[in-house]
């Protein structure tokens, strides 16, 4: 019983190292195109995000700054800012929804969007402190705005497609139990 | 809910953030150091990006193919307004042809009677575009061709038409080509008519920005733009694009090389020219007394 659980949480964690994967792939696709002034959603921050709220076990924290780490080279961003942001994102949102416990979708779309706010201007600060040359700050608040609009998709399909969901305090007790 | 730790009651927990904070040290660090000592941090990407790009080529290729497909089948939809389209440029095309041959018999004979030598170190390397890297905010491809086609760090990209951008970060299979339109992007150029040099800066738009133009008056829509050897970036002479007065009122450059297809990229081998440090080299010691030529005009 023990080993099924422990094989579903590492499971979960290799299905998010695949989705890291897919998002790089698609990203690194030579289509080139016509350059959009529109930016992407930043996906994997809403898959992050989305669960850590639901189920914290199964987003640890080295793979967050693994995962991050690998895309901020890939993808040619500063090194190790925003994986800094991912790191300090995911764990006040570990934390609030530790001590809230019963947490209801009010509390998380709350909670989710002061730290995607956080999120968009830390990064913008770990850089300036740095004095990181930076893209204009309307790109930046475009893509808050779309990786905002982007979370409520992310998290329904990580609650109805990978049936990611929190568990009844029953169950936790269970888990406790057994852990 | 962090039931891991809650076994291990106090301690546990105590554990975790200390080695959280061991790691936002540590990621702190490598910004700092990623300012301090950039080659190096590069050169880690190079490796990172090296170890991990070739595996998805195998993926790449056919998808990149599939796509391009569905793009040309798009195109046939307008089959004869192309047709129509490509006539009217052929019939204009014909008549720059004509005037092309009769400048170049021009130029073959001017640079006989000059006896111009043309610089023997420009060859190229001709490579293709595996990955389309960066996000939003950062404009770069990813060549198959690396160091061990002795191509170094700030040498020049072009398709066939124009110049693309120049290598940055390299590895000895890969190498990453950082576009023009990139924001980190900065080329000096000339505008070819007036002779006026700017500095083309990239802005995460289609079309670059002609900056820090000496004369702007001096400055038309439909200039050419020509890469200044300025500062040693790039070979002078290379095509940039025209110039275009964009939306906001400023000088843009609509780029010649066509971005919405990067698929070959030539990369320029130049060799640095000889630096001119003091005054005394330049004069060499004269053992014979040349003949006083009668003063000349200065060439423009």
């Amino acid at each position: 019983m023990v080993d099924s659980f422990a094989l579903q949480v590492w499971l979960y964690r290799a299905l998010a190292c695949v989705l890291v994967g897919l998002w790089s792939f698609l990203t690194l696709l030579p289509l080139g195109g016509p350059v959009s002034p529109l930016p992407w959603p930043d996906i994997i921050f809403c898959v992050m995000i989305a669960w850590v709220v639901r189920r914290p076990d199964l987003m640890p924290f080295p793979l967050v700054v693994l995962l991050g780490l690998v895309m901020d080279f890939l993808f040619f961003k500063t090194p190790g800012a925003w994986t800094l942001v991912l790191l300090i994102s995911t764990e006040a949102l570990r934390k609030s929804t530790d001590q809230e416990g019963d947490s209801g979708l009010a509390f998380e779309a709350v909670a989710v969007l002061l730290t995607m706010l956080g999120a968009f201007l830390g990064h913008r600060a770990i850089l300036a402190l740095f004095s990181v040359p930076q893209p204009p700050l309307g790109g930046t608040l475009l893509e808050l705005v779309f990786t905002i609009v982007a979370y409520p998709l992310v998290a329904l399909v990580t609650v109805y497609i990978f049936r990611i969901r929190r568990p009844d305090p029953l169950e936790t007790l269970s888990f406790k139990v057994r852990a | 809910m962090a039931q891991n730790q809650n076994d291990h009651g106090n301690y546990g927990i105590f554990v975790r953030r200390l080695l959280i904070a061991v790691a936002v040290t540590l990621l702190f660090a490598l910004i700092l150091i990623w300012r301090i000592d950039n080659p190096r941090v590069e050169r880690m990407r190079a490796a990172v990006v090296e170890a991990i790009v070739p595996n998805f080529e195998w993926a790449l290729v056919p998808v990149t193919g599939l796509a391009r497909m569905g793009e040309d089948f798009a195109s046939y939809a307008r089959l004869y307004e192309q047709n129509q389209q490509l006539r009217r440029e052929l019939q204009q095309m014909e008549a720059w042809r004509e005037a092309a041959l009769q400048l170049e018999q021009e130029n073959a004979r001017l640079l006989d009677l000059n006896n111009v030598r043309l610089d023997p170190e420009l060859t190229f390397v001709t490579g293709v575009v595996t990955a389309d890297s960066g996000t939003s905010f950062r404009r770069s491809v990813i060549l198959n061709i690396g160091a061990r086609d002795s191509i170094r760090e700030g040498l020049a990209a072009m398709d066939g038409l124009g110049l693309v951008g120049r290598i940055a970060g390299i590895s000895p299979t890969t190498a990453r080509v950082l576009l023009l339109t990139d924001s980190a992007s900065n080329v000096p150029v000339t505008v070819q008519p007036s002779g006026q040099r700017a500095l083309l800066q990239g802005d995460n738009s289609s079309a670059p920005v002609l900056e820090f133009v000496e004369n702007p008056e001096q400055v038309r829509p439909g200039d050419r733009v020509v890469s200044s050897g300025d500062g040693g970036v790039f070979p002078d002479g290379l095509l940039v694009g025209r110039v275009a007065l964009g939306r906001d009122g400023r000088l843009r450059v609509r780029l010649s090389a066509d971005y919405e297809r990067l698929e070959f990229l030539r990369v320029l081998r130049t060799t640095p020219g000889p630096q001119i440090g003091e005054a005394a080299p330049l004069f060499p010691p004269q053992t014979v007394q040349a003949p006083v030529a009668p003063p000349q005009p200065e060439p423009e």
